[in-house]
């Protein structure tokens, strides 16, 4: 049996088909939404060096204070958390942590739980990196007496890990473990959460020297929502 | 912290990742670059400018720095003050060092005390429920015993003894037992008192080998009549002695009983001998051991098992079973065991 086909209905058939096609693919492809938006404080910039006090052979005579870091207005260094949306797989990257300068880098940085804390130097002298639980539980102290040398430990607690050395006592850092959507903002306080699965959702800021209370936000499919958080130093 | 073995030391640093070993030097020059930042050149933990808020143990100091084995040193080192309950100030380096590089460091921080006579802590070695213990400890111990059997109703001891370090050698004890008897009326008193001293003649730390002379005298303070005392003052010389081979704790004790009343008649040879092993080279580790208890001619042994209770190893308790082997008779069965606490040493580790 041979059947004769209208081409204007071929193209018709066609072009839905296309149309369809494209449709599901732009959903698949917006399937989230995004936050974006900037963690503001009211305070007039950033803090005066930390005068080191032993080894400044090394360290020299002073490093930057790094604890509250304001530029524009904008605050450094806070970690805002989708709290109820899992993180991604690779959030965060495999944390790092790099005695530099005899200073801790990053100074903030946000680990999954269930990751491994790589923990190293560049420095010619002996750090250690004790890292404390937020009810001051000390957790682990690893000595680290060159480069060279990577130290491995688990992250395996959501909180907040304050990270000192005991041989340097300027030299402070942050982790904060956790299982949800997380970033940390830049140096202009600006940060960006993508592909947000839709919903309401609490979004809270931590930061180590300031507050600011969480907020609500509503989040659709492929639109973006821009929040401002203002924070007060603590 | 607790007594265990020397050689577990390597065992205990095995666990030093990949990335160790790196550190180059003698092990000098590590204690210059490592441990000098806290713990002062001259060894005492006073330092121009600390950077710890938690003063470190003076090493000069041979009252602290004598006690304890080169595995306790050892563990510190490698995993930090908070394995053995001390300050978590102090890091852990066993990721960073081999094992070697950690006993040359333990090696010297152990020389900084410069006092002779001071038994080392390698001859410290776990108490067994019967031996009494060759090396001198700052201790209070208590130590019940329910006993059955040999036709006998059930006799419970309660027997507390207080222990305390007298100079470098020597140290002196005072025992205060709580007593009821097997017998048919059932009685519940204070026993024979007693007093006890005990001095190290032979401490070889190259060798591990411990000898001590020590001396007891039970006063008759508890009622014969009632089953609680023997009636009479009773002096009881004894040496004890220890050492370890194969990794085995080997101690030894021999007393003689010679009560004040009928010495030669109703005079008693003691004699107990313990074998031990740690099944784990930490202060709150198991360990395993059996004794040999002999009384004249009436033998029995006990099986027993030790544990420290708490990190800092200050805390431990043992139980056991002492079953006659002959003279069932006469000897009872004995559910025996031991709760110490040493009372210098923190019980619980610092933050």
């Amino acid at each position: 049996m041979t059947t004769n086909l209208n081409p204007r209905l071929v193209l018709l058939g066609g072009g839905l088909a296309a149309a369809v096609l494209l449709t599901t693919s732009s959903i698949a492809g917006q399937s989230g939404g995004s936050i974006t938006g900037i963690v503001r404080i009211d305070s007039s910039g950033s803090l005066p060096p930390l005068e080191t006090t032993v080894d400044r052979k090394v360290c020299g005579d002073a490093i930057p204070d790094e604890s509250l870091l304001v530029s524009g207005g904008g605050l450094a260094n806070a970690v805002v958390t989708v709290a109820g949306v899992k993180a991604p797989a690779a959030q965060g990257g495999a944390p790092m942590l790099v005695n530099k300068g005899c200073r801790f880098v990053p100074h903030v940085q946000i680990a999954k739980v269930g990751s491994t804390l790589q923990i190293s130097s560049e420095d010619e002298t002996l750090h250690t990196s004790h890292g404390y639980a937020a009810d001051q539980r000390s957790l682990f102290n690893v000595a680290i007496p060159m480069p060279g040398i990577t130290i491995s430990r688990p992250i395996d607690r959501p909180g907040v890990i304050r990270l000192t050395c005991d041989t340097h006592p300027w030299m402070t850092a942050w982790i904060l473990a956790t299982t949800d959507r997380a970033a940390v903002s830049g140096a202009g306080g600006e940060f960006e959460l993508t592909d947000v699965p839709p919903g309401t959702y609490e979004l809270r800021a931590w930061h180590a020297r300031a507050q600011a209370p969480p907020q609500q936000v509503t989040v659709t499919a492929g639109a973006a929502v821009s929040i401002v958080f203002q924070a007060t130093a603590k | 912290m607790t007594p265990r073995a020397i050689v577990p030391v390597i065992a205990i640093l095995s666990f030093a990742s990949a990335a160790r070993a790196q550190v180059s030097g003698s092990a000098g020059e590590l204690f210059t670059r490592l441990c000098v930042r806290c713990h002062a050149e001259d060894g005492t933990g006073k330092v121009a400018v600390p950077t710890v808020k938690t003063e470190p143990m003076d090493f000069t100091d041979c009252r602290i720095a004598t006690p304890e084995p080169d595995a306790d040193w050892a563990l510190v080192v490698a995993k930090g003050g908070p394995a053995a309950g001390l300050s978590s100030e102090m890091p852990a380096f066993g990721d960073a060092l081999s094992a070697e590089q950690i006993a040359g460091l333990v090696s010297i921080l152990r020389g900084y005390c410069k006092e002779r006579g001071w038994p080392h802590g390698n001859l410290n070695f776990p108490r067994p429920v019967f031996t009494e213990k060759a090396f001198p400890e700052n201790e209070v111990v208590v130590l019940p015993a329910l006993s059955h059997g040999a036709d006998r109703g059930a006799g419970f001891r309660l027997r507390s003894v207080y222990e305390k370090r007298v100079g470098r050698r020597a140290h002196w004890e005072a025992g205060l037992p709580l007593e009821s008897p097997a017998r048919a009326e059932r009685e519940l008193g204070v026993g024979d008192i007693s007093l006890a001293a005990k001095y190290v003649i032979v401490d070889d730390a190259a060798r591990t080998a411990i000898v001590t002379g020590g001396f007891e005298v039970a006063f008759p303070t508890g009622s014969e009549q009632r089953g609680l005392g023997s009636g009479t003052t009773v002096f009881e010389p004894y040496a004890a002695a220890g050492t370890i081979a194969r990794n085995t704790y080997l101690q030894a004790q021999i007393k003689l009983e010679l009560p004040a009343r009928d010495t030669w008649d109703d005079r008693e040879l003691v004699y107990n001998f313990y074998a031990g092993r740690d099944l784990a080279a930490r202060p709150d580790g198991w360990t395993v051991g059996v004794e040999l208890n002999g009384a004249n001619r009436a033998l029995a042994f006990t099986p027993q098992i030790r544990k420290g209770l708490t990190r800092t190893g200050a805390l431990a308790a043992s139980g056991g079973v002492r079953v006659p082997l002959t003279s069932r008779d006469t000897q009872q069965v004995r559910w025996v065991g031991y709760l110490l606490w040493e009372y210098l040493d923190p019980v619980r580790s610092r933050p």
